[in-house]
């Protein structure tokens, strides 16, 4: 029996023009791992949380949903609770109390469970997740990784039957997201808890998954296995195909004959029987230009040690790099190596005290306070929500600059027009960064801080963001970029540098960068590893399969 | 007949010649504090001193010294010992250990202590149970703070200083006028109940820090958490929003400066209030919206599905129920034992401790013997090494 049916399911929000459900049908086995992807306002979240019924959206509704045979508006509050478990995706927000202990016998005392077998569910859970060493902690002194795995645990204490996770890992870091899945994964092997989990970052989830499910404007558009919804996606020549991981898309886009590899090693013996027999002639892409180097660096930084309080250990010891002007500077490293501090001691907020800071040849002391942030740097904070302090988007963005035929056109190169009457905190991930971005720019700075902009994006927005980008750069204003993001760095920087134990190890062009590493570095470069050098993106490595096969033949 | 006024003395039978300073202090049974009114007694002062003779507190007297005497003893005990523990060879205090034994107590035993401590600190007046009330508080804020503990009560003399200092300012009832001030007269009495109250915001305050180092949220929550869920539960989401509160402050304060719309150092008062504002405006939006999704997981979870339970973290042992009972016995005996009277104004008259004193000290010192004990054992086991 299924344990979810969803049949002919058509939901639209009161105010909306248009249904954000419409017609879908879905069903959902015992024990599956189902992968749901989409753009953003696909209707994904919609989805979800129509089935967990304490979370539906209020709105027209028609259609019906039955969870293990019965209606799901009949199954009692009890069982909904402790049946359907659902992880949100704000590690932060969905933390109830303030100590580990309690945040984990919550679901428990809610259901008014006898405390002997509270205890010895919570012991047990704590033990399974590894988390008995923090049990007494404050919840306020864990990492965003610790607190997603946390709520996971907390309701997986009430042992629930189905988990849905919508974009659990989208706030979280790359290991952070990686342990993450792989304990959900843990989960459905062990346990044969159903998995529901809703993501952008493909690459570590599609090829564990049963099913993957594929919405666009609150429609289904495919429905099957991995390879199978790959190949459709392909032969549509749908924009979602972008996201598929990046073997998938080189097998695809390179034409390759044969089973579609799904993760790196499959790609990897993929390649090397394709040219088992043959030599590799061309096996690097084309040379870039050299980059003009520019007499006054954007910035240049010497010997910079940094640390918040006295007796705590120092976050920034001798950091020293240069940035050229008008490109785009990526600074890329592990959670907590200090990026973010080296953006914060570029803008003035944090002041190091040994070593010099030089921004555009000036030393960042000499700036007098107002001089420093009006036509000359800014920062796009990691949390685009903290810029906004008004009632609409018009007002915040009037806030920076009173000239109203420039506010319009700024919102136009950032394609927010249609949205300036609604409150800030009404948009989506996407549209907050770019509106975020467009107040910034108001500044009309000539140097821009970006503090992990793509965080949460989905790859349709991280490609529009990445065009302003460009443009910003193609008009002379600097960029420095940090991220953990790696693709999104590969793809687009012009430079990239490495961050770890305090200090800027190495600064390169991507393809350079990015070829000598054999951890940190893209998909696309582990995969082809073997065969080519230096292809970081999965377009080089397309590329470089066709012109190497096109010479043989 | 009256020297000053020329009044004539109307109660011509009564002798005063028991008021004449003869420079001796005689003994007083004390059956005469019993037989005669407290009022009677001021009246014949009053009298007596309009009529020009000196009087002379016989039976207070005594009092009076023992209570001078005793609190100089304690004082300097308490000087000696701030000094020994000052010296110490490794500069923290002779028994201190980061583990307080009472504090892995039960939640119960150790709320009915501090309810005991805190309940005798305000309610008993008489200034020897004071000084030991304090002396109490502030070992017993040592031994759970370190050195650190030290800032604190030193604070608190200057904080005594002023409130026995003030008190005689508004207070004028009291026999032994000190001098004039305002008009209105500074006496000796007043400034005894102003110590008084002093010596009693003195303990409240050493007993409160204790009671806030060891009564942790986690265990108010388990005492209370089956009693008023509804409010443990607010409480502990209170504890949890504060500190997160105050860092996306610090986030909102550091991204509008980076956009260049944070108030520097050199901006004005008006600027100042004016960011002030936007951000605490901005900081509402963000905690209403967090809001909303810990009530979707708080819902999610199933609050409100049943009568909700409560997480046993703490277990009754027997060491628990026997420190309870002590706990109980003691404070029986301090309330039935008497001698705890005192009154200030108009006229001193302070009783004098009995042995329900020393059932108080007992009282007041079993964390620190708690403490002392494990202390103890810790360095007789690592000298067996």
């Amino acid at each position: 029996m299924a344990h979810f049916q969803i049949e002919n399911l058509t939901f639209q929000y009161p105010n909306a023009s248009r249904p954000s459900l419409d017609g879908v049908n879905l069903t959902i086995e015992k024990g599956a791992y189902v992968v749901l992807c989409g753009r953003s306002g696909s209707g994904k979240t919609t989805l979800l949380r129509h089935l967990k019924p304490v979370l539906t959206p209020y709105g027209k509704r028609s259609g019906s949903i039955s969870f293990d045979g019965f209606p799901l508006e009949q199954v009692s509050q009890r069982d909904q609770a402790a049946k359907i478990g659902f992880v949100m995706q704000n590690p932060d927000d969905q933390i109830v109390t303030d100590k580990v202990w309690h945040e984990l016998a919550f679901g428990l005392e809610s259901l008014g469970t006898d405390p002997k077998a509270m205890r010895l569910r919570v012991a047990e859970m704590a033990s399974y997740f590894g988390l008995q060493g923090w049990f007494h902690l404050d919840v306020a002194t864990l990492s965003g990784g610790q607190k997603q795995l946390l709520n996971l645990a907390s309701i997986m204490a009430m042992q629930p039957e189905v988990l849905i996770l919508d974009e659990p890992t989208s706030q979280l870091d790359p290991i952070a997201a990686s342990d993450f899945l792989n304990t959900v994964r843990k989960i459905n092997i062990e346990l044969g808890t159903t998995i529901l989990i809703t993501e952008h970052r493909l690459e570590d989830i599609y090829h564990s998954a049963d099913r993957v499910v594929v919405m666009d404007g609150g429609k289904i558009l495919a429905d099957g296995g991995p390879r199978q919804v790959g190949r459709q996606l392909w032969q549509q020549k749908h924009e979602m195909f972008a996201a598929l991981p990046t073997p998938l898309r080189v097998f695809y886009e390179a034409q390759g004959a044969g089973d579609c590899p799904l993760t790196v090693r499959e790609g990897r013996n993929w390649l090397t029987e394709s040219f088992e027999n043959r030599a590799v002639s061309i096996a690097e892409p084309a040379a870039e230009p050299a980059v003009t180097e520019c007499k006054v660096p954007a910035i240049k930084v010497r010997e910079a040690w940094f640390r918040y309080e006295k007796d705590s250990p120092d976050i920034l010891r001798g950091v020293s790099f240069s940035v050229p002007q008008g490109s785009l500077f990526a600074i890329v490293g592990g959670n907590g190596s200090g990026k973010s501090t080296t953006l914060k001691t570029l803008c003035g907020i944090c002041r190091p005290y040994r070593g010099s800071v030089e921004v555009f040849g000036k030393p960042l002391k000499s700036y007098k306070a107002g001089q420093l942030y009006q036509n000359c740097l800014a920062m796009l904070p990691q949390d685009p929500k903290s810029l906004f302090v008004k009632k609409t988007l018009r007002a915040d963005l009037a806030e920076m600059c009173h000239n109203r035929e420039a506010i319009l056109e700024m919102a136009e190169s950032c394609g927010i027009a249609g949205l300036l009457d609604s409150h800030p905190y009404d948009l989506s991930g996407g549209e907050q960064q770019r509106a975020a971005l467009a107040k910034v720019l108001l500044t009309n700075p000539r140097l821009l801080l970006l503090d992990e902009p793509t965080k949460g994006l989905d790859s349709f927005f991280k490609g529009k963001f990445a065009q302003i980008l460009k443009g910003l750069t193609e008009k002379g204003i600097t960029v420095i970029l940090v991220s953990h993001d790696v693709e999104f760095c590969a793809e687009y920087a012009d430079l990239v540098s490495m961050f770890f134990d305090g200090q800027v190890i190495t600064t390169d062009t991507p393809r350079r960068f990015f070829g000598q590493n054999s951890f940190y570095t893209t998909a696309a470069n582990r995969m082809s590893r073997c065969v080519f050098r230096n292809a970081v993106t999965a377009r080089d490595v397309a590329a470089l399969y066709r012109a190497n096969l096109e010479e043989k033949a | 007949m009256c020297a000053k006024c020329d009044k004539v003395n109307k109660q011509e039978s009564e002798d005063l010649s028991q008021f004449h300073w003869n420079g001796k202090i005689p003994a007083v049974p004390s059956r005469r504090r019993r037989t005669e009114s407290r009022l009677a007694h001021w009246h014949k002062l009053r009298r007596a001193r309009h009529y020009g003779v000196r009087s002379r507190h016989t039976g207070y007297d005594r009092t009076r010294q023992t209570l001078g005497d005793s609190l100089a003893v304690m004082a300097c005990a308490a000087c000696l010992c701030a000094v020994r523990i000052s010296m110490s060879p490794r500069g923290d205090i002779f028994f201190f250990m980061k583990h307080d034994a009472f504090s892995q107590c039960h939640p119960l035993t150790n709320f009915v202590f501090f309810v005991g401590a805190i309940g005798f600190a305000v309610v008993i007046q008489h200034p020897v149970y004071l000084a030991a009330s304090c002396a109490g508080g502030a070992l017993y804020y040592l031994l759970l703070n370190g050195k650190k503990g030290m800032g604190l009560i030193l604070g608190m003399l200057p904080v005594f200083a002023l409130l026995s200092g003030l008190n005689p300012l508004f207070n004028t009832y009291g026999e032994r006028v000190l001098f004039y001030i305002f008009g209105k007269p500074y006496t000796l009495e007043a400034l005894y109940y102003g110590m008084a109250i002093g010596g009693i915001f003195v303990a409240m305050m050493l007993w409160f820090g204790c009671y806030s180092a060891v009564l942790t949220s986690d265990k108010f929550v388990c005492l209370f958490g089956s009693l008023i869920p509804a409010l443990s539960l607010l409480l502990v989401m209170v504890l949890r929003m504060i500190p997160s509160l105050t860092r996306k402050a610090k986030q909102l304060m550091d991204a509008r400066k980076s956009i260049g719309k944070g108030a520097g150092e050199t901006s004005s008062l008006k600027e100042k209030a004016s960011d002030g504002m936007n951000v605490l405006s901005a900081l509402t939006d963000w905690a209403l919206e967090g809001s909303i999704v810990t009530a979707d997981s708080m819902r999610a979870r199933g609050y409100g599905a049943a009568r909700r339970t409560s997480f046993q973290l703490y277990r009754m042992t027997l060491r628990d129920w026997t420190l309870l009972a002590l706990m109980l016995l003691l404070i029986a005996l301090v309330v039935f034992a008497g001698g705890t009277e005192a009154a200030y104004t108009p006229v001193l008259h302070i009783a004098a401790p009995t042995w329900g004193f020393g059932a108080y000290c007992l009282y007041l010192l079993l964390p620190p013997v708690l403490h002392g004990k494990e202390a103890i054992q810790w360095r007789i086991s690592r000298s067996k090494i």
